[in-house]
């Protein structure tokens, strides 16, 4: 329940990202649910223009725009110099784009997650490098049309939770711009855990999908409850859980809102659903798994 | 000391530059010239529902479990919700936009859980400035209730006057007990009442009296309702074994009609035919044949299809698409002889005509025959310019007046819809209609302003909160975000088994349980209706839309990009984007 007078909304009007961006909204939850005491790390992503352009800033937090491939260890860096002078009230958030956690920062987020440094790592996942023209990034989906793979991308989406599950991190969550409660939530979970923890959240963006500005959102919802990005957290790597109970419609009521998926045919379709099916399965597995071994 | 300790703040900022300056210098709502606006809409159940009840409105209040707000949403237009939750033909159910998504909302249910469970006086609704004037109200049935609530709610002062000993008409003496219970009844009645309206109880009006009337009171609103039986027309209808509808019904003692009785013919097919069979079935007991036969196709009575199901429960046989042609027997009634028949309904007058259908006839054994095809109103008393002498109702116009300006008239008595809601409306719109005439108003134009929708009904909250609302939109299924709703099945209330309803006349729905209205009123997608999701708010990229309490949100048009992401995403379709200059 969104409480009055109790969170407030720290980030400003006026920023440069498009009209209908899933992008803006996912960093405004994000900072309501940190709240004030905040300082965030962002690299170049869309994220970096909407939150400043030189000189102006759209955020009322401290804010360090590092580079492209070290937000994970900036924070890390940031949340030390915090403790060793005793600020343990002050959280330390990493704000990157698909392109910098799945590509660019990969190496140094494995790092520190790794060492289970103390900072949130929030990947706002809008499937390509939507920043610099739409190119592809191994966040894009099969069959998704961007400017470098015209005719469809051939390898599958890297599934980064996994990855970060491997990492035995103490928190790893899903997240969707269509659930903002579901979303602050998550947030303000992850803030209250000691260690590494990592967002995963889809922001549809309406230039590099190819769909209509106000559908963002309701593409996160469609993403959501077809079970292509199913809600979902992993506590310690093991610990699997569903936060939200998807109705599972057709993957085509999600695919047929957007023009990256318009050359696709109702064989390529079927043959997402069944990813999804699969993908979807092998998820509910780890859940009923950790649900026996629980019981046991 | 080093170099770096040396570096003032300002000369950080030459190797590190520092954005201190706030985007909102940006007015980024230049972009586009589409702006959102929150506004209500109507609902269809709240346009189609005779009484007007603010529907989404008020199930929002259950929805959270407090019923003492939703009683008190009703009562502004609805003097009667426990009634109307009993026995309504729930014309809002048919047109719930859920319909199309699942099931419909059991808002009947809803609206006496509602009456049951919520505790609520009404609002007081004129201001002290208003002229007060003085009416008589007769006869007490739903039209003459609600003409007097609404009239009293505006300040004036109201004599009921009731030829009968209790007050509630056709209500009381129509409608039978497992319906819709006394205590029911009585409750409704006494929280009308205790607005300090007069009830004098047991005075049949008649010509000298109503001259009286005439003389003391500035106003006067005909309610008598509809009371003598239509009959049948054929010669051989004469005898005691045959009887009619609501004359069985109020009968003090209808069950010496019945008793030693084995093949009762209940002829008609409306809501009190079927309360006919069921009295009679109660009475009776269950080794008694009772048959009821109608001209209409089965499935297509004009009974409410949830009283016609409990009546088959009852074991009572249903046989449509006949009509009587003769009642055989000397002394003693024996048979009833049918012809087969069908009703085409005109497509411009919308009136039912009887037309001989293909079939053999039907020989029905009969040794009581109880008539229930339609009453007609007693005129007799009443001036000679008021009255239609060929359908034997009332004249009256769109604003509830009679020919002569100071009689105002509603429900049965006008020969309009023969419902309970139907005849509250007509009550609440003569009510409207003298209030503003009282004061000076024109109901000509006020009146259709406060109409809902396309509709007939009428709303008096909209005329106290004008504009809070828009009444001319109704919210179609298309236009709501279903994305956010979840199939679920309807909660039905429980029903006594019907083993026992066949000598009992105690209430056979129990209605719903307190928790299980709360989630059937969660099922309510409120279409039209703001019932503070924030969603709108949470998901402005631009944050551009500003919470300012309950409900109530702003939008900044400075820097909103028109992206109609809030518009797209309400599920209620209370937003919608216009141009702006």
């Amino acid at each position: 329940m969104y409480k009055e007078n109790t969170v407030e909304d720290l980030m400003r009007s006026g920023h440069f990202a498009c009209p209908g961006c899933g992008v803006a909204i996912a960093m405004r939850l994000v900072l309501r649910a940190l709240g004030r005491k905040t300082i965030a790390v962002i690299i170049p992503s869309c994220a970096s223009i909407i939150a400043a352009t030189h000189p102006h800033s759209a955020l009322e937090i401290p804010a360090f725009h590092g580079t492209f491939e070290t937000a994970a260890p900036t924070a890390a860096g940031i949340s030390y110099a915090l403790k060793i002078r005793g600020k343990s009230d002050i959280t330390v958030v990493a704000i990157a784009g698909d392109g910098g956690t799945f590509d660019i920062g990969l190496q140094s987020l494995s790092g520190t997650a790794d060492r289970n440094e103390h900072y949130i790592y929030v990947c706002l996942d809008n499937e390509a490098y939507m920043n610099t023209g739409i190119q592809a990034s191994s966040a894009t989906p099969r069959r998704a049309w961007t400017i470098t793979t015209p005719a469809g991308r051939s390898a599958r989406k890297k599934n980064i939770m996994e990855i970060m599950a491997a990492h035995r991190i103490p928190y790893a969550a899903t997240a969707s711009i269509g659930y903002p409660q579901d979303l602050m939530d998550k947030v303000q979970k992850a803030k209250g855990i000691e260690g590494t923890k990592f967002l995963h959240i889809l922001t549809p963006c309406a230039t590099g999908w190819r769909m209509a500005e106000n559908l963002t959102v309701n593409a996160a919802i469609l993403s959501v409850e077809t079970r292509i990005f199913p809600l979902y957290e992993v506590f310690d790597g093991k610990k699997y859980g569903i936060t939200y109970e998807p109705q599972g419609l057709p993957v085509e009521e999600y695919l047929k809102i957007q023009g990256r998926y318009r050359h696709l045919d109702a064989g390529q379709i079927e043959r997402m659903q069944t990813e999804t099916d699969e993908e979807w399965e092998s998820l509910y597995r780890h859940v009923t798994d950790c649900q026996r071994k629980g019981a046991l | 000391m080093t170099t770096q300790e040396n570096l003032r703040a300002a000369d950080y900022e030459t190797i590190i530059p520092v954005s201190r300056a706030n985007t909102k210098v940006f007015k980024t709502g230049q972009w586009s010239q589409k702006k959102p606006t929150h506004h209500p809409k109507l609902s269809p159940c709240r346009e189609a529902c005779p009484v007007g009840n603010n529907i989404p409105g008020a199930l929002a209040h259950v929805s959270k479990g407090d019923y003492n707000a939703a009683l008190a949403l009703i009562l502004q237009e609805n003097p009667l919700p426990g009634i109307c939750g009993r026995v309504c033909y729930h014309p809002c159910q048919t047109s719930c936009n859920r319909n199309q998504f699942d099931e419909t909302v059991e808002i009947r249910s809803l609206e006496r859980a509602i009456a049951d469970y919520g505790c609520a006086t009404p609002q007081i609704c004129s201001s002290p400035t208003d002229n007060k004037t003085t009416i008589a109200v007769i006869g007490s049935g739903p039209a003459g209730l609600s003409a007097a609530y609404f009239l009293a709610l505006f300040g004036h002062r109201v004599t009921i006057f009731e030829s009968r000993a209790e007050p509630g008409g056709v209500l009381r003496y129509g409608i039978p007990e497992y319906r819709l219970p006394g205590e029911v009844l009585n409750r409704e009645i006494g929280r009308i009442l205790a607005l300090g309206i007069d009830l004098e109880k047991g005075v049949r009006i008649d010509s000298e009296r109503l001259d009286d009337l005439q003389d003391r009171f500035e106003y006067i609103f005909l309610g008598t309702g509809a009371w003598l039986p239509q009959k049948t027309g054929l010669s051989s209808e004469n005898r005691e074994t045959i009887q009619y509808g609501l004359d069985f019904l109020s009968h003090e003692k209808k069950e010496i009609f019945c008793q030693g009785k084995k093949n009762i013919v209940v002829i008609g097919g409306g809501d009190v035919a079927v309360d006919v069979a069921r009295t009679a079935r109660r009475l009776c007991g269950p080794g008694t044949v009772i048959t009821m036969i109608a001209p209409e196709k089965e499935g297509d009575f004009p009974a409410i299809p949830e009283g016609l199901a409990e009546a088959e429960d009852e074991r009572i046989r249903i046989i449509g698409e006949y009509q009587p042609i003769e009642f055989i027997g000397n002394s003693h009634l024996e048979k009833v002889r049918f012809v087969r028949t069908k009703v085409e309904k005109d497509r411009v007058t919308g009136r039912y005509t009887l037309l001989p259908g293909d079939g053999n006839d039907l020989l029905v054994d009969a040794d009581l025959v109880l008539i229930a095809i339609g009453q007609l109103p007693d005129t007799g008393l009443f001036l000679p310019e008021i009255v239609d002498k060929d359908f034997s109702k009332v004249f009256v116009n769109d604003l509830g007046m009679t020919p002569s300006s100071r009689f105002y008239a509603g429900g049965d008595l006008t020969r309009k819809r023969p419902a309970v809601a139907d005849a509250i409306l007509s009550g609440k719109r003569a009510a409207l209609s003298i209030h503003l005439k009282a004061n000076g108003y024109d109901p000509e134009i006020i009146i259709p302003a406060l109409t809902l929708g396309q509709g007939s009904s009428l709303s008096i909250s909209a005329y106290i909160e004008a504009g809070l609302i828009d009444l001319k939109k109704v919210v179609q299924f298309a236009e709501l975000n279903t994305l956010l709703y979840r199939k679920t099945g309807a909660e039905h209330g429980t029903k006594s088994p019907p083993e026992t309803r066949r000598t009992d006349f105690s209430e056979v729905n129990g209605g719903l349980e307190r928790k299980a209205a709360i989630d059937e009123a969660k099922r309510c997608f409120y279409c039209g209706s703001c019932i503070g999701c924030d969603l709108c708010f949470l998901l402005c990229p631009d944050i551009s839309i500003a919470k300012e309490g309950d409900r109530i949100y702003r939008v900044d048009k400075d820097y909103c990009k028109g992206c109609s992401i809030c518009a797209t995403v309400c599920p209620r379709h209370v937003i919608e984007m216009e141009e702006s200059q």
